[in-house]
């Protein structure tokens, strides 16, 4: 029997209240639905703040939520056996998880059975939210997808995330979030935190750390007692994501002159690479997982236009608010938020090893590539009229893109392509003019040795348009570069960007226009 | 540049070298940039990080609540 929840068909009637029922289905038809969740939930959770929060956040692609108690959370349990458990008041040990799903599927209650008619249930399942019984900033541990958020638009870093439920192993794709403590951990904590756990479920390399283990890493004694509620500075930040087994950089951005920051800033989020980022003035650390471009037509730039001028708001997982907030990138586009991104002072990102070539190496160096190489060989748009954008990929990566896209890079790119050396990363470099850029489309692209040193004469692998590929011997320098001819293909040729770090943003409802200020 | 790559490429019926002087026109361009500030060595960057630390505390006690 498929039905919604219902207490006398579960076979619970009179006898227990619902907050001994342990998985329970509430269907959403409307933000109010959300109420229903508090029922059965002691206080210890506090309910009524997050259910707030979700009827501010949450859009209405959601269709139902299955409340599980008694879940047992690795992270909150963390903090338990290091910190709840030494305190005089008493805290439960579990914790309450709220899974999100879509108008197709049924629960069945008596059975315990999940169900969808296309018996695929990782396509309506939208993620998870833990609540910790901390009394006041209840939200541990939460993976949403952000086709669910109200207000995020654009592109977006994510992993996919495995949640086991009712003996069903579910698969979904998002970034990891939750509140901070206010004691065992604050912002910062739980932005390191989010950057790690996706990492670790994202890299295979990287080891899960759970959230009082991240805490740990902050200092060399031990930073307990006190020291956690105090905050981290940027080069504990730093060490956290150092022993994390990355390789993290700070960038502090120069008051005079911010553009260079937030160029840089675009470069490591198009490569994938989840952004701390830090403000002085609100004293606060969040995390920078996506971006949304711009309406192209009012973009004005000078001599050199850089990706950066047509971003318009960036996504970010401040603990604050639910996952996958837009804040704007300039003053002049605040409306009712409260912050943009000029409110930012400093970003770290935590980068793999072998990317020795730095940003602003690239930054300078693609520019006079393209002047005094690229114009040689190809036709491509003036100073005024072109858009730089780069970032960083794996060389499998690009290869695998140059597959999928064989229409566009013909037989001989693809062939070369997969007979060329590379290191693991790779520095991909796009030019466009401004009528490209507003299409989605390039003039050129050069991929730049990421291992390359500041002192590289020539830190290119090769560099292509859609009917010149120019290939360079890395092997020596004493070999001129080789330009080839590429056929022309049927119907010609045109070069899509390359968006291959990030995922779109598929938001299942219109935007209401109700998001809560940042 | 791999073997593989290079018999590749000289069995292309349309390849040529770059022409001379246009490497030697970048390099030239390249050396007369000014290295960014950010790239002055390590005393900046040792500067920079003891800045850092000396002006920016995350969440701190302090921390307000700003969204809700």
């Amino acid at each position: 029997m498929v039905q919604t929840y219902n207490a006398e068909a579960a076979g619970i009637g009179e006898r227990e209240h619902l907050g001994d029922v342990m998985y329970r289905w509430i269907p959403i038809e409307a933000d109010t639905d959300f109420e229903k969740i508090a029922e059965g939930i002691p206080a210890d959770y506090a309910p009524t703040r997050v259910i707030k929060r979700l009827k501010e956040g949450i859009s209405l692609a959601v269709r139902a939520v299955l409340v599980e108690q008694e879940y047992v959370d690795k992270d909150y349990r963390s903090t338990y056996y290091h910190y709840y458990a030494k305190k005089g008041r008493e805290y439960r040990t579990d914790c309450v998880r709220l899974h999100f799903f879509d108008a197709l599927v049924k629960f069945d209650a008596e059975a315990l059975l999940l169900s969808t008619p296309d018996e695929k249930l990782d396509d309506h399942y939208f993620g998870y939210m833990v609540l910790r019984p901390t009394l006041h900033r209840t939200i541990g541990r939460t993976v949403l997808s952000p086709d669910i958020r109200r207000g995020a638009r654009g592109f977006v870093i994510t992993a996919r995330h495995k949640v086991h439920l009712l003996g069903y192993t579910l698969h979904f794709s998002g970034f990891p979030s939750m509140d901070q403590h206010e004691d065992i951990s604050v912002c910062s904590h739980a932005a390191c935190w989010a950057i790690l756990r996706h990492y670790s479920e994202r890299f295979a390399q990287h080891r899960e750390i759970l959230l009082h283990g991240v805490t740990m890493l902050a200092s060399r004694g031990d930073p307990g007692g006190l020291s956690p509620s105090d905050g981290l500075i940027e080069p504990e930040a730093e060490r956290i994501f150092r022993a994390a087994g990355t390789y993290p950089v700070t960038e502090r951005k120069d008051p005079d002159d911010p553009e260079p920051f937030y160029r840089h800033l675009l470069a490591y989020l198009e490569s994938g690479f989840p952004l701390y980022l830090t403000s002085e003035e609100y004293e606060h650390a969040l995390v920078c997982v996506g971006h949304k471009w711009r309406d192209t037509a009012t973009v004005s730039q000078g001599e050199v236009g850089h990706a950066w001028d047509r971003v318009e708001s960036v996504l970010v997982v401040d603990d604050h608010h639910l996952p996958y907030l837009a804040v704007p990138a300039r003053e002049d586009d605040i409306g009712d938020a409260t912050y943009t991104l000029e409110n930012i002072d400093a970003l770290v990102v935590a980068l793999p090893e072998k990317i020795f070539f730095r940003v602003d190496q690239v930054e300078r160096t693609a520019i006079a590539f393209f002047r005094k190489i690229l114009g040689r060989e190809m036709a491509l748009p003036a100073d005024e009229d072109l858009v730089v954008r780069y970032f960083v990929t794996t060389a499998p990566g690009l290869r695998e893109y140059a597959q999928k896209n064989r229409s566009a890079f013909g037989n001989v790119l693809v062939n070369s392509i997969m007979r060329q050396r590379m290191a693991q990363f790779v520095w991909i470099v796009e030019f466009a003019s401004v009528a490209q850029w507003n299409l989605g489309i390039i003039t050129a692209r050069a991929v730049m040795d990421a291992t390359a040193s500041a002192a590289d004469q020539q830190p290119f692998w090769f560099a292509h348009d859609a009917a010149t590929a120019i290939f360079f011997d890395r092997s020596t320098e004493q070999t001129a570069p080789v330009v080839v001819a590429l056929p022309a293909q049927a119907g010609g040729t045109t070069l899509p960007r390359m968006e291959r770090n990030l995922r779109p943003v598929k938001p299942s409802e219109p935007d209401t226009n109700r998001e809560v200020k940042p | 540049m791999t073997d593989a790559l290079r018999k590749y490429l000289s069995r292309l019926p349309n390849t040529r070298t770059l022409a001379d002087g246009v490497i030697e026109d970048y390099q030239d361009e390249m050396a007369s940039k000014v290295i960014p500030k950010n790239l002055r060595g390590s005393f900046e960057k040792r500067r920079i990080a003891t800045e850092a630390r000396a002006r920016s505390v995350q969440g701190s006690a302090k921390q307000r609540d700003k969204g809700d």
